[in-house]
């Protein structure tokens, strides 16, 4: 049996007024041409509409520009079914203070009854607006970065271009002066001076070119096969063969220890590796004392081909350790140096998986080290 | 104030409407409105200005938003190439809605001109297409008043 109630018992007791104010809620129900304000305004309503509480006929795309263009995709709301509803995106209204207020507003068909409420954003604004400030800024910094490394391959490229080809012309006619006799002999100190400063500069824009290609060279996989892996003891006779008449001219000895029985091939690229080499030596010749050796000592630790350069100059001071290896970490004023060869060592040997570092000599002087991997079998990715 | 996130769209209306400046303006979600009343010679005009949130890979204009609009604004952040882009996509997008509409072509953040991209010539190829273009920076002041004057004039040769 279907069962009826009286009109009476399906009437609902009436909302209390305040509840939408306490809701932080603006009801409003569209009549003919005009919409009236259902129960108390809340409190936020009060200062951006002061009139609503009062008037009966209320037009709120008068106080609220953004609801312009919300009501004409309401209005299809209202013309629809029961229970249709619209919500809108959060827009901001400032107060008379300039103090701004984060609205939403959301119409829907309720009993045949039009309603538009406006409210707080019922989404969590505040926080998808700090995802999106921080996804921003994010970007920011990204496109600044990309401008950094642009503005660093300029760099590279005004080097190269710029410097490297007068320096070429330089050199050039230092070396035919030299050459064919035409200069002096009081003159030739003074082409011997130019050519040495010439091939100084030459070294630092190698320096630094090796320094900068060496920070993007990393993301590009290096492959050496075991056949292709470099001995390191044949690069370390090699490099200290080059650099020994530069040695000679500083009384210097250039000693090189390894167990001849010994294999010392290991995961890198010859000549990067010959460059990690030549700095560190280079580095052990500009700080020992005329009359001492220069110990370049080979040795299997931990399955790895460790390398050290120890020399007996003063050290490094305790202080300019921990940066040694740091970009323009120069260890004190040094003329013609960039900071860049230890660096240089560190992100190729890092490169290739293996370690750098540096300790004092118990007897006095410094130790810098590195240790690479053996090659494994077959072609492998070294990076 | 249509363009890009990040070019300055509410730092201009900011700049406008209250004459302040600051570096920490929050990135607008949805639209912000804003209101001035201006005079162009003898004749005033109340603005009704829609900051919308900018047009990047995280939101997305609603194109509906520029219904019913009587300008626009399309800002270009003068240190950023692609700003340009996405201004260029949204005029034609705008373009697409409301047909032929006033609009002047800003590239803002001139006190950063050192690190701009975009040279002289650049703004005169944009402007040779009979656009109105202007450099501004919402930061100083610079250009901002001529710029939603310009507008405004454009807007009441119309009426």
């Amino acid at each position: 049996m279907k069962r009826t109630m009286s009109s009476a018992r399906l009437q609902p007791p009436a909302l209390p007024q305040s509840l939408p104010a306490l809701l932080d809620v603006a009801v409003l129900e569209a009549g003919n041409g005009a919409f009236r304000l259902l129960g108390k305004a809340p409190r936020w309503l009060r200062t951006l509409w002061p009139e609503a509480a009062a008037a009966e006929a209320l037009h709120p795309e008068s106080a609220f520009s953004y609801l312009a263009y919300f009501m004409e995709e309401a209005r299809a709301v209202w013309a629809g079914e029961d229970g249709e509803m619209l919500r809108s995106d959060p827009w901001t209204e400032l107060d008379r203070e300039g103090h701004e207020w984060t609205l939403q507003a959301t119409a829907m068909r309720l009993e045949g009854r039009r309603l538009l409420l406006i409210s707080f954003p019922m989404t969590d604004f505040e926080t998808v607006r700090r995802l999106l400030q921080e996804a921003r800024n994010q970007g920011l910094q990204h496109h600044r970065l990309l401008k950094e490394i642009d503005k660093r391959e300029v760099l590279l490229h005004c080097i190269v271009h710029d410097l490297s080809t007068p320096l070429a012309g330089i050199k050039g006619s230092l070396t035919l002066l030299r050459d064919d006799g035409q200069v002096r002999p009081e003159g030739e100190g003074l082409v011997r001076i130019g050519l040495n400063q010439v091939e100084k500069m030459q070294r630092l824009i190698r320096e630094i070119l090796a320094t900068f290609s060496a920070e993007v060279q990393p993301l590009l996989p290096t492959l050496v096969s075991r056949d292709d892996a470099p001995d390191l003891l044949r690069a370390l006779q090699d490099v200290a063969a080059s650099m020994r008449p530069v040695a000679m001219l500083k009384d210097v000895r250039l000693r090189v220890a390894a167990d001849p029985g010994g294999t010392w091939k290991v995961a890198a690229e010859t000549t990067r590796l010959e460059r990690v080499l030549f700095n560190l030596v280079e580095n052990a010749l500009r700080h020992t004392r005329p009359g001492t050796e220069i110990l370049l000592r080979l040795e299997e630790v931990d399955g790895c081909v460790r390398v050290s350069v120890e020399d007996e100059g003063e050290g490094v001071p305790e202080e300019l350790a921990p940066s040694l290896f740091e970009k323009f970490a120069t260890g004190g004023p040094r003329p013609g140096k960039a900071g860049l060869g230890l660096y240089f060592c560190r992100l190729t040997v890092e490169d290739w998986g293996g370690m750098i570092g540096y300790e004092p000599r118990p007897e006095g002087g410094a130790r810098f080290w590195f240790r690479l991997p053996r090659p494994s079998a077959g072609a492998g990715d070294v990076s | 104030m249509l363009g890009a996130s990040a070019v300055g769209k509410t730092s201009l209306v900011k700049r406008f409407v209250e004459g302040i400046f600051s570096e920490r303006y929050l990135t607008t979600v949805g639209v912000k409105i804003d209101k001035k009343s201006v005079r162009v010679g003898e004749r005033s005009l109340d603005l009704v200005l829609w900051d919308l949130n900018g047009e990047d890979r995280f939101q997305k204009l609603s194109m509906s938003y520029v219904r019913g609009a009587a300008g626009y604004l399309l800002v270009v952040d003068g240190t950023r190439r692609e700003t340009l882009d996405t201004a260029m996509v949204l005029h034609h997008k705008v373009r697409a809605v409301l047909g032929e509409t006033p609009f002047v072509m800003v590239f803002n953040k001139a006190d950063l001109e050192e690190e701009w991209v975009f040279s002289d010539e650049d703004l005169r190829m944009q402007a040779a297409r009979g656009w109105t273009v202007l450099k501004t920076s919402a930061k100083t002041g610079t250009g901002v008043d001529e710029v939603f004057m310009q507008l405004s004039a454009r807007l009441l040769e119309l009426e």
